[in-house]
């Protein structure tokens, strides 16, 4: 299973923040730094645990809380449309 | 007939073989009519009225752009400037043909239409974004009142020129309901309105400022590509003009003091 970031997204960081616009879905998303790290992570392929260990590193959480937060970052986003899965 | 219209510093000519549409034109657009040579040049057709879909829908697909809703259908290729359009001739639906087109052009010259308040003061233009209720109507009304050229009460246009943005006088208009007035002018600020007890204006942070903005956007194109021109549209115009936040209390004309 892997996960995929939704086609026609634009991103920018504007003062510190990740702002994600979906123009077929009339929607603006903004994504604080814990975020925008994990959506970079997933962005660059990486897999939701891979992603999780960033943040631990980054943010200096405890591992298990790290991929908590990162399973719910990418249930959440898998809800906003943002992310699909896909089964290769 | 024949009508040219100079909106947004775009020319729009329009032919048609019998009044119905170019009549509508005249009619509604008239203070923008014969201005500039057309860059774009439509042959009209009259078409039944129908209700749905409601909402346009705009495509890009290279150089050509297709806009239609129930009541209007148009396609445009860019690179000639040859168009067709099939509208209802009334005023409703050709504005909201000209709304649809008109954004759709702005935002690939790296522009906008913006719903907000607009109005000149010491010859630059100052635009007003807010949610509805926030008082752009009012605020357009008082301005009015109190002698200042009003750019729209509704819509506003603006695109890059030269390395700064310029705003166009707007056909678009709320509940003010004027015809609007041709001129350009360079763009001195964005304000974002909030409604408040008394009138004071304080620094807003990017990050707020790029969420009113889009929020403020009209935009009827989904397709590939779009959503990132539009947000490098809003960087650009971010990092190249002034925002703030205007608190206005509603009462009076004092907020222009603020501005």
């Amino acid at each position: 299973m892997t996960l995929k970031i939704k086609k026609d997204l634009a991103c920018r960081r504007i003062a510190g923040e990740l702002f994600i616009v979906d123009a077929a879905g009339s929607r603006l998303h903004e994504l604080n730094a814990t975020g925008a790290l994990l959506w970079d992570c997933l962005a660059a392929g990486k897999s939701p645990a891979a992603a999780a260990a960033a943040l631990a590193a980054e943010f200096q959480v405890d591992g298990e809380i790290a991929v908590k937060d990162a399973d719910g970052f990418i249930k959440e986003l898998l809800k906003a449309g943002l992310l699909s899965e896909s089964g290769d | 007939m024949r009508i040219g219209l100079a909106i947004a510093g775009f020319g729009l000519n329009f032919k048609q073989d019998r009044p119905g549409i170019i009549s509508v034109l005249k009619r509604r657009y008239g203070p923008f009519a014969g201005r500039s040579p057309g860059t774009y040049r439509f042959s009209a057709v009259s078409l039944p009225a129908a209700q749905n879909p409601f909402k346009p829908a705009v495509l890009f697909d290279g150089e050509a752009l297709s806009l239609g809703r129930g009541d209007f259908k148009a396609a445009l290729h860019l690179a000639s400037g040859a168009g067709t359009l099939a509208a209802a001739p009334n005023e409703q639906c050709l504005d909201a043909f000209l709304r649809s087109l008109l954004s759709a052009l702005l935002i690939r010259c790296g522009g906008f239409m913006l719903h907000s308040a607009g109005l000149v003061k010491n010859g630059k233009a100052w635009l007003f974004l807010g949610r509805s209720g926030a008082g752009k109507s009012t605020l357009a009304r008082l301005a009015a009142a109190a002698g200042c050229k009003v750019l729209s009460d509704e819509i506003n246009l603006l695109r890059p020129e030269g390395g700064r943005f310029m705003a166009y006088g707007s056909p678009f208009w709320g509940e003010m309901r004027a015809d609007g007035r041709p001129g350009r002018w360079p763009l001195g600020g964005i304000y974002l309105l909030k409604k408040a007890r008394a009138n004071a204006v304080s620094p807003c942070g990017s990050a707020e400022a790029l969420k009113l903005l889009l929020r403020c956007l009209l935009n009827f194109e989904k397709g590939p590509g779009i959503s990132g021109l539009v947000l490098a549209n809003a960087a650009a115009l971010l990092k190249k003009n002034k925002f703030a936040r205007l608190e206005f209390s509603k009462k009076d004309a004092s907020f222009l003091d603020c501005v």
